[in-house]
């Protein structure tokens, strides 16, 4: 009753009108689970209400559906096991898109090769901390392949670029999660019997290869997915460096390496003739000169069953927070 | 014979009457969409009365909708400009324009007030979001908030 009155009262009162107020419960729990995970966190101490819609289990699975972003990170990994993490989307300020993941569950898929050079594919629930074998959804054996990608998420499935050993014949592998199921793309004509390592990666959203020698990075990105028409084909010219992540705001994110210490990340907008920008990183000391590897995740609130964190060892590795927020101010203020 | 300026009467809160163009709200409200394709608007007599929609907020939903259906060939930037112009209203404003939206069920329209306030929100801290938002009663006990400040400073 109390309550009501009050909102009646505010209602009346043009002026002091509270989102908590006005809006219904559902409503604002639209707004929030579009927000990203890195700003929830604050985003429970602004009410009551809102750390209680935030906290509801059924949240982490919509915003899960709605908001978990990819974000790209270079890592860096020193001789003692410290760990240094590198946002690019923050050291460009780029905004993110959205990627769904359908389940409530992590899956860890893992292709491995027997003493014949036979493919296997398993997969393993965290879940339900149980292994399924997924070669029968295999249509027919691959045979012998060199793999030359790491498993690459998008759309839901697992991608991995891959080719027959004497044919050249280079193709895509897909696994989508929720189907179960295997497919394959084939990569565009003028990759077949090229001799460099094909990565996988997204594209202002879309799936995309890229390769690299010297000083030429060659893109292929596939506009509409599965549509082997839409091959568009693009190549940068640049100096030492390789190419680090296509990054969803369609920009090409290469990490070029430089005589000094200080590391430099240049991007390229394909929307804008390949228009150019490029920022200098310093790294922390202890990271100079190592070698880097460049990942793509989801944040989730999805938790990890606890069951299966336990039993794994927990690993000694120091997390440095590489950039304080002053720094990333300035940087965006440089730009 | 399906005329594309054929007409239906809109009736806000204040009773005041708005005449659209049928083919612009068909487009855009689900709601609107189906009372026309189930026959339950009559042409001659009915007017749709949207008892939780004030005059000025329909007014601003009408234009959005109209907008939209005359301009949806433009360029994707253009379009974003004239959203952001249009959704340049106090908070207030967007409260009622969201409330109009999600009765409608004009999709478009609620994603991107959806995504205005989440972008009003992301990044700020705490009391600025409080002061954005008109968030006088956070309903934490005064203990809870003192313990919350001390807790996370750099979020207030």
């Amino acid at each position: 009753m109390e309550k009501k009155k009050k909102k009646q009262q505010l209602n009346e009162n043009h002026k002091s009108k509270s989102i908590d107020d006005i809006l219904p419960l559902e409503l604002i729990h639209r707004i929030l689970v579009r927000v990203p995970l890195k700003h929830l966190g604050r985003l429970k101490c602004v009410s009551k209400l809102w750390n209680a819609l935030i906290s509801d289990p059924d949240f982490a699975k919509s915003h899960v559906h709605l908001s978990a972003a990819p974000t790209h990170v270079c890592l860096f990994i020193n001789e003692d096991s410290q760990a240094c993490f590198v946002d690019i989307d923050a050291v460009f300020h780029r905004h993110k898109r959205a990627t769904a993941v359908k389940e409530d569950d992590y899956l860890v898929v893992v292709a491995s090769q027997d003493k014949n050079g036979q493919e296997h594919f398993d997969c393993l629930s965290l879940r339900t901390n149980s292994w399924t074998n997924l070669d029968f959804a295999l249509s027919k054996p691959l045979g012998r392949r060199n793999w030359q990608s790491r498993g690459f998420f998008l759309n839901g499935a697992i991608h991995w670029s891959s080719c027959t050993r004497r044919g050249r014949d280079y193709s895509i592998l897909i696994f989508d999660l929720k189907e179960r199921s295997f497919s394959t793309i084939s990569m565009p004509e003028q990759v077949m019997g090229y001799l460099n390592t094909i990565f996988l990666a997204v594209l202002g959203g879309c799936l995309a290869l890229y390769s690299y020698e010297l000083s030429i990075i060659t893109i292929w990105m596939m506009k509409e997915y599965k549509v082997h028409s839409s091959w568009i084909f693009y190549q940068i010219f640049s100096g030492l460096s390789r190419p680090l992540c296509l990054s969803n705001g369609s920009d090409i994110v290469i990490l070029q390496y430089s005589p000094v210490s200080n590391l430099w990340f240049a991007k390229y907008d394909v929307r804008r003739e390949l228009q150019f920008q490029r920022l200098e990183y310093r790294h922390p000391e202890q990271f100079v000169g190592r070698s880097s590897r460049y990942i793509v995740y989801t944040e989730s609130l999805v938790p990890v069953p606890s069951e299966i964190k336990d039993k794994k060892k927990k690993m000694a590795i120091r997390i440095t927070r590489s950039m304080s927020n002053k720094k990333r101010e300035r940087l965006n203020r440089d730009t | 014979m399906g005329s594309p300026l054929k007409k239906i009467m809109l009736c806000s809160s204040e009773k005041e009457i708005f005449s659209v163009e049928e083919q612009v709200m068909v487009q855009h409200s689900v709601i609107i969409n189906n009372m026309i394709e189930d026959g339950s608007y009559n042409y001659e007599e009915s007017k749709i009365p949207l008892d939780c929609v004030d005059s000025k907020t329909l007014k601003k939903v009408i234009d959005y909708c109209t907008y939209h259906t005359h301009h949806h060939n433009d360029n994707q930037e253009d379009l974003e400009a004239w959203d952001a112009q249009f959704l340049n209203v106090d908070s207030n404003g967007l409260y009622d324009l969201l409330m109009a939206a999600n009765y409608l069920e004009i999709r478009n329209l609620l994603d991107l007030i959806y995504r205005t306030i989440k972008n009003m929100i992301k990044g700020k801290k705490i009391d600025e979001i409080r002061r954005i938002l008109n968030i006088k009663d956070h309903g934490f006990t005064p203990e809870e908030e003192e313990q919350n400040r001390k807790e996370y400073p750099h979020f207030y």
